[in-house]
């Protein structure tokens, strides 16, 4: 063996690594023959040695504890969450939460476009629902329009109820811990990224349990919005000037602010029904 | 794990976080950051456990890998700070170690205990891709195999590196005997009779 050959096998004959027996054997027999080759096998095989006293000194290092508590801590704190979300998903894409809302979005606003070519006798019973609904001037104002309606001191005609405008009509709800839903489905959107779920109380967090809404109003022709047990209700911003194409009163000059609603998408990601936040 | 099993992450953190610190801690020289490596170590698998493939390598090697990763950014993030090993050629060192090792052959006794901090800080002192070669296969007595898969390399240059890394140890233990014989550029002394 030449010592060339010898520098290749060197370090895993100093290391003990499995070699072929007649390689090691040559190798062996070429270190007694070149006192060179010889003093590097000893240096190899010392500083294999010295590894092999650092490495055991290090054998009883551990993490420290506080680490693992740490770590239980947090593993905890992923196993409350995922029982709730993990089956509610099963089956279904994953959508990212911007993918959805940009879907209800465009939904949105083409169920809005969709209203504003509807035929005129249909538009007319639409908006005669709404008038009937308007509030009289001694209610107080509705409160998509705030204080402004009654600081502009703009006449607003007396209004009566009927089972036809009653959909259509703004209901003043503060919410304490419960929004509205349909057959009973609550929105959590703290406790399951913002499925519907039922029977599941829901946590808001402070300061959003004062939220007011109207009833949900169906995007739908046939209004089967109510049939829905499996959906999701996404947050979304409009112009103001939507209210007017679902029949609500508008105030001409906020018209260009942006009003909060929630959109009811059905699990087929069709936009059922809507309701205006504030 | 994936399905909540805490008693299975248990299990999995107390048969693994030992090689994962000392690997951390090996590397950096540095306690703080071993342990938030280990610890970061974990908190991927808790959270990014769907991303182990095991038809592409050991859960071992994966974890590796993890944690080689995130010491070689803590020690991005840390090049202000001085290594171990920098301080090893100061006089003071010289001194203890011209009384721990034997004049005569200055790797003879590397084997006793006080030496073993001579190797640590000769470890220490190397370049990052030869000393984590040296600390897979040499401290953790991987094979070639598993530090290829770790480090995402062949085989034959885990072989390489760590016969260059070896040479480079031997060379700084040397030098640390003889100051004299220090050079900046290694030449390992071979015969090609």
């Amino acid at each position: 063996m030449s010592c060339r050959n010898y520098e290749t096998i060197l370090t895993d004959v100093a290391r003990g690594q499995m070699l072929d027996a007649s390689a090691k054997t040559d190798a062996l027999a070429h270190a007694e023959t070149c006192g060179r080759c010889a003093a590097r096998l000893a240096d190899e095989k010392s500083l294999s040695a010295g590894l092999r006293s650092l490495s055991a000194g290090a054998a009883a290092t551990q993490t420290p504890v506080r680490v693992e508590t740490a770590l239980l801590e947090a593993f905890r704190q992923r196993s409350t969450f995922v029982p709730v979300t993990a089956p509610a998903r099963a089956g279904r894409p994953r959508w990212s939460r911007w993918s959805v809302a940009a879907a209800a979005a465009i939904l949105v606003v083409s169920a809005l476009a969709a209203l504003r070519f509807l035929p005129a006798g249909a538009k007319e019973t639409a908006t005669q629902g709404a008038r009937i609904a308007e509030p009289s001037l001694n209610e107080s104002p509705p409160w998509w329009e705030g204080e402004k309606i009654a600081d502009a001191g703009e006449p607003r005609p007396a209004g009566g109820g009927n089972n036809t405008g009653q959909r259509f009509a703004p209901v003043y709800q503060p919410q304490r811990g419960r929004r509205d839903a349909p057959r009973g489905l609550v929105h959590d959107a703290s406790a399951n990224g913002g499925r519907l779920t039922s029977g599941v109380r829901p946590r808001f967090a402070s300061g959003t349990d004062e939220e007011i809404a109207t009833d949900f109003m169906p995007l739908t022709y046939d209004g089967s919005f109510s049939q829905i047990d499996d959906g999701q209700v996404v947050r979304v911003e409009l112009p103001r000037s939507a209210l007017h194409s679902f029949g609500l009163p508008v105030n001409a000059e906020r018209g260009g602010e942006r009003v909060k609603a929630d959109v009811l998408l059905g699990h087929d990601g069709v936009a059922r029904a809507i309701r205006f936040v504030r | 794990m994936t399905a909540g099993d805490e008693s299975a992450f248990v299990a999995l953190y107390r048969r693994r976080q030992a090689g994962i610190y000392r690997f951390a801690l090996q590397m950096s020289g540095s306690e703080a950051i071993a342990e938030d490596v280990t610890q970061e170590v974990f908190m991927v698998l808790m959270s990014e456990a769907k991303n182990f493939d095991p038809a592409k390598g050991t859960l071992a090697g994966y974890l590796y890998g993890v944690a080689r990763n995130q010491v070689l950014r803590a020690m991005g993030r840390d090049r202000s700070l001085v290594p171990i090993g920098e301080g090893y050629g100061g006089e003071e060192g010289e001194a203890a170690h011209e009384q721990l090792v034997a004049q005569d052959d200055p790797l003879g006794d590397l084997t006793r205990a006080e030496v073993i901090d001579s190797v640590r800080q000769a470890v220490m002192a190397l370049p990052t891709h030869y000393r984590e070669v040296v600390v897979l296969c040499d401290l953790h007595e991987l094979s070639y195999a598993e530090a290829a898969e770790i480090l995402d390399c062949a085989v034959g240059t885990i072989r390489s590196r760590l016969h260059r890394a070896r040479s480079l140890l031997i060379e700084k233990l040397r030098a640390t005997k003889e100051p004299g014989t220090a050079s900046p550029i290694v030449n390992t002394a071979r015969c090609f009779a």
